[in-house]
This record gives C-alpha cells, sequence and structure tokens, in this order.
C-alpha cells in the first residue's frame, strides 16, 4: 500500500452565473465529492493505492446547462508535488457534446470523436480519465 | 529498491547515470571502462569480470554518483551535455537511463551490478584505414605502421561470452563496435548465445564494406530489433578517399540491403573534420530525407587527429560553414541527438586555429596510395 497525494487545480469561467461542477474518483469510488469550480480552485486529496494494480483516476465535470458558455480548464495536475502538466497532453477527454448541437454538427460535416486527446478546457459536460498503474513511483517513471 | 528513491535518483538528481550499474564495456585489449567516455576501471586480462565490476573503483564511483558529485570519470560527458544549447540534449547518460529505468538493480547498494547493456570494442580489426583512425582503432593502420594490432585475447573474450550469456536475463542493448564489429569472430559465438528478444536491441556500428552474406551480419539479422549506425562521411569519391580502402558502391548496396530488412533501422554518424566540414548538411540531409535514417551523430574529431578539426580551416571557409551549419541547426532544432551535435560543431569552429599540418598528413597519404586529395577538396590548399 503507498498514499499518493494528488492535486488538481481547476479554473472556470462562465457567461451567466452558473458554474461549473467537479467530482473525482478513483475507479467507482468517490475520492471528492461533486465541488462547484468558481475562478479557480485547487482540490487536494489523497489515494491509498494497493501494489500492481492499475487505476483511473477520473475527474467528472458536471453542472453544464447548455444555456450559455461555460468552460473548466485543469490548470496544473501534481502528484506528491510533482508536476504532470506535460503527462495531461497524452490524456484523453470523454467530452458529452449537447444531442442538438451534436446532431447539427454531424449535419454539417463536422466529426467529434468520442474522445479527445490532450484536452485541459471543456465547454461541455463530461470527464477525463487519468490511468495509471502502481508501484505510482515505477509507473512515474516509465511513463513521464 | 524503494520506487520513491529510484524516481528521485532519475529525476531530481542532476547527474545520475546508471551505466556504472548497468554497462558493460570492453575495450580492444578487454579493458573495462564505466562507459565510453569513463576511465578504465580493470583489466579482464588480470581480473575476473564480477571482480572488477564490484572494486573499489566501480563502488567508489557509484558513491560519488549517489551523492550526486561530477566525477573525473563522468566529467567530459556531463562538459558535452552542458556545453550544448540545444533545448534538453543530454547525450548518452540519458541513453543508459533509459535503459536503467526498466532495471531492478538497486541504484543506492555501491556494490551491486546487472547487466543490461553491452558495449564491445574487443577488437580493432578493422579492413579500412580511414583518415580520421589511427593504429590503436584499425588494424589494417596498425600493420601499416608496423605497429601492434589490437585484440582481447580468446581466453578473455570467452569468459566474457559466458558473462554476458549467464546475465543476458536482463539484457537490453548489445552495441557492437570496434574495429569493424562484422569482422570480429567473437561477436558471431556471443550473438548465436544470445535469445532473440524483442526487447532486446542490437546496436552495430559498422563500415558497411561486409559483404551480404557475412555470417556475423546474417546472425546479427535473427534478431528482431536491430539500428546499423553506418559510419558515411562523405558520397561518392570523397568518401572513398577518406574511408581508404571502402568502396562506396558497395555501401549503397548494402544500405538497400538493410532497407529492405523489416527488423532493421539505419542511421549514421560522420566525423566532423577539415575535409567533411562542408559537406556535412549534404550528409545529413541525404541520410535523413532520401534513406530515411532513423538519426544522425556527429562525432568530433579525436583519436589524437588534432590537425585534422575544423578549428584549423581558414577564416573564410569556417564562416561558409557557421553560415551553412546555423542553418542545419535551424532545420533539426527539434532533433536533440542532431541540433546538439552540430551546436558542439559549431562551438569547435570558434576555437582559433593552431595548425595546418592537415595538408602534409593528406599529402603523405597521398605518396602511400597515390591519390591526390588536393584534386578532391581544391578550397582547403
Amino acid at each position: 500500500m503507498e498514499t499518493i497525494n494528488f492535486a488538481i487545480t481547476l479554473g472556470a469561467s462562465t457567461t451567466n452565473n452558473v458554474y461549473p461542477t467537479v467530482e473525482i474518483l478513483l475507479n467507482d469510488k468517490t475520492q471528492v465529492k461533486a465541488t462547484e469550480i468558481v475562478t479557480s480552485k485547487t482540490i487536494s486529496f489523497n489515494l491509498d493505492l494497493e501494489e500492481k494494480q492499475n487505476y483511473k483516476l477520473i475527474i467528472i465535470r458536471g453542472n453544464h446547462s447548455n444555456r450559455g458558455q461555460q468552460i473548466l480548464s485543469i490548470k496544473k495536475l501534481e502528484a506528491d508535488g510533482i508536476n504532470l502538466n506535460k503527462f495531461l497532453d497524452h490524456v484523453y477527454c470523454y467530452p458529452e457534446y449537447p444531442r442538438q448541437w451534436h446532431e447539427q454538427q454531424i449535419k454539417a460535416g463536422k466529426f467529434w470523436p468520442d474522445k479527445q486527446k490532450g484536452w485541459r478546457d471543456l465547454g461541455f459536460n463530461g470527464k477525463w480519465i487519468i490511468e495509471f498503474g502502481t508501484p505510482f513511483y515505477t509507473w512515474l517513471l516509465k511513463n513521464t | 529498491m524503494d520506487p520513491k528513491k529510484k524516481y528521485q535518483l532519475f529525476k531530481k538528481h542532476k547527474h545520475f547515470c546508471t551505466a556504472p550499474w548497468n554497462l558493460l564495456y570492453v575495450g580492444m585489449d578487454g579493458t573495462v571502462k564505466t562507459c565510453t567516455h569513463g576511465s578504465t576501471m580493470g583489466q579482464l586480462q588480470e581480473h575476473d569480470i564480477a571482480e572488477i565490476l564490484s572494486n573499489k573503483a566501480f563502488k567508489s564511483l557509484r558513491q560519488e554518483i549517489l551523492e550526486d558529485n561530477i566525477t573525473n570519470n563522468c566529467r567530459s560527458c556531463l562538459k558535452r551535455e552542458n556545453i550544448s544549447s540545444a533545448g534538453n540534449f543530454t547525450g548518452i547518460r540519458n541513453h543508459y537511463n533509459g535503459l536503467g529505468v526498466h532495471s531492478s538493480v538497486n541504484y543506492t547498494d555501491v556494490s551491486k551490478f546487472e547487466l543490461s547493456a553491452l558495449d564491445l570494442h574487443w577488437s580493432s580489426i578493422c579492413d579500412l584505414k580511414c583518415v580520421t583512425c589511427w593504429a590503436g582503432q584499425s588494424s589494417s593502420i596498425a600493420r601499416e605502421q608496423n605497429k601492434p594490432v589490437n585484440h582481447t585475447p580468446t581466453k578473455v573474450a570467452n569468459r566474457i561470452i559466458d558473462f554476458v550469456t549467464a546475465n543476458q536475463g536482463g539484457l537490453k542493448e548489445i552495441y557492437l563496435s570496434g574495429g569493424e564489429p562484422t569482422l570480429i569472430k567473437y561477436n558471431l559465438k556471443l550473438l548465436k548465445q544470445i535469445k532473440k528478444r524483442p526487447d532486446l536491441i542490437i546496436r552495430v556500428n559498422t563500415n558497411m564494406q561486409w559483404d551480404q552474406d557475412n555470417k556475423i551480419v546474417q546472425e546479427i539479422l535473427k534478431f528482431p530489433n536491430v539500428l546499423f549506425t553506418c559510419s558515411i562521411d562523405g558520397t561518392g569519391e570523397k568518401f572513398e578517399y577518406i574511408r581508404r580502402g571502402a568502396n562506396w558502391n558497395k555501401t549503397l548496396s548494402n544500405i538497400k540491403f538493410l532497407q529492405s530488412q523489416p527488423n532493421v533501422d539505419i542511421r549514421a554518424n560522420t566525423v566532423f573534420f577539415v575535409l567533411t566540414a562542408q559537406q556535412l548538411p549534404e550528409i545529413i540531409d541525404y541520410f535523413m530525407e532520401e534513406i530515411g535514417s532513423v538519426d544522425h551523430t556527429i562525432n568530433p574529431c579525436g583519436m589524437g587527429q588534432y590537425h585534422l578539426r575544423c578549428r584549423n580551416l581558414s577564416n573564410e571557409i569556417k564562416s561558409l560553414v557557421r553560415k551553412n551549419l546555423n542553418n542545419t541547426f535551424e532545420k533539426y532544432k527539434h532533433n536533440l541527438n542532431i541540433a546538439g551535435n552540430l551546436k558542439n560543431c559549431l562551438l569547435e569552429l570558434d576555437n582559433e586555429g593552431s595548425s595546418n599540418e592537415y595538408m602534409k598528413y593528406f599529402d603523405d597519404i597521398d605518396i602511400l596510395q597515390g591519390s591526390d586529395w588536393r584534386k578532391l577538396y581544391p578550397e582547403l590548399t
């Protein structure tokens, strides 16, 4: 068992005073309950990780009303104080495109894939999935 | 070892290098060094391999590295990476650290060694007499000059082969150099005993003059992951002048042969000296763009041939070379190896020239072999 401290700094902007929320899960277990991000916030939490496992750290972004513009950005990702921003370029984001908008885009011949690599800004609801393994520092050494 | 400690060594220490824990470097006469830039740590004619790899010199060096000190052993390698301004260019240390990431050795234990990489130069047998080379590294030059040929004794070579065969489980890279590795029989004996694993890369530094049915080449090609580094110091007649005894058409034919092998990548290396300075950008472009080379290394002129260094070119030619190299640097600035090497070439040009002895050197070669360097390089005379 190893304990790793994660810190995720998020930024938000909105045109209608409705701010995005963020919930953080490790695999299917909630680590941080849905919390509103007003302008900017750093969420810090510890993860207890078992040996030789693969994990998914899931950042769920919600509260987009499909009215007005609302952007949520990952500004910084840290593990035990180590900056992992470069690794975010390899992380997939899974946007939930608004149905009506998505259909219009398809009709206009614009294809939007189910997952987007390296997106740090998300204007829809959706989630980021950060996959990693343990021992965490061995994974970190091999992947960053 | 503790993964966090390992991460800190690799990522937080400024001078950490895994080579003393993972690399077996064997020189021409059976000397063991830490790496190509490092010092001699023992002589295999006098001591066992295991004994050398855990001797006082190795332990002391590992301890210094753990303390993040710059040692005399590592100074020239670290200097090379520090004087370059090509971004994150980190030289050979980074190469070995990349292999060390996968090693299970405990780097905090200064007495430990676990074989991950092998750098074999164990003979100077070579069929060429390149103008940048010397008797110590080419048996053909040694014979021409009536000097002894450097060659690891068979008894010692067999001990090395036994050691590597027994410890091949964690091996990630075998680097065969020389001399000319396709002429060194020990390589065949060794490679026959090495499992053909996809996670093991065979790197070969060759003069490209081998026959395609050469047994060592054929054995190398049985490995799933092979990288041939072709020594190229020019094209056509200039290539043949510099690499005395070589044939350009044979080189091209062998390059085509290697291009047809699905398990082979090709790269090239060129020595930066008075005869290559002007053609260097063209050579790099030819290999990178037409041959499909994965990389290109430009080596400084060494082996005692200091009169051949580019600092000795005329100011007029230096200025022209500098301009061309700056353009080439710009073109390859995202290739850290090429960019770093070019930066070092540019730094060489900044030195004051001290001699035009290279003219007499080439005149003497012309007398030996009936060639005419002045006709090939009129601008240098």
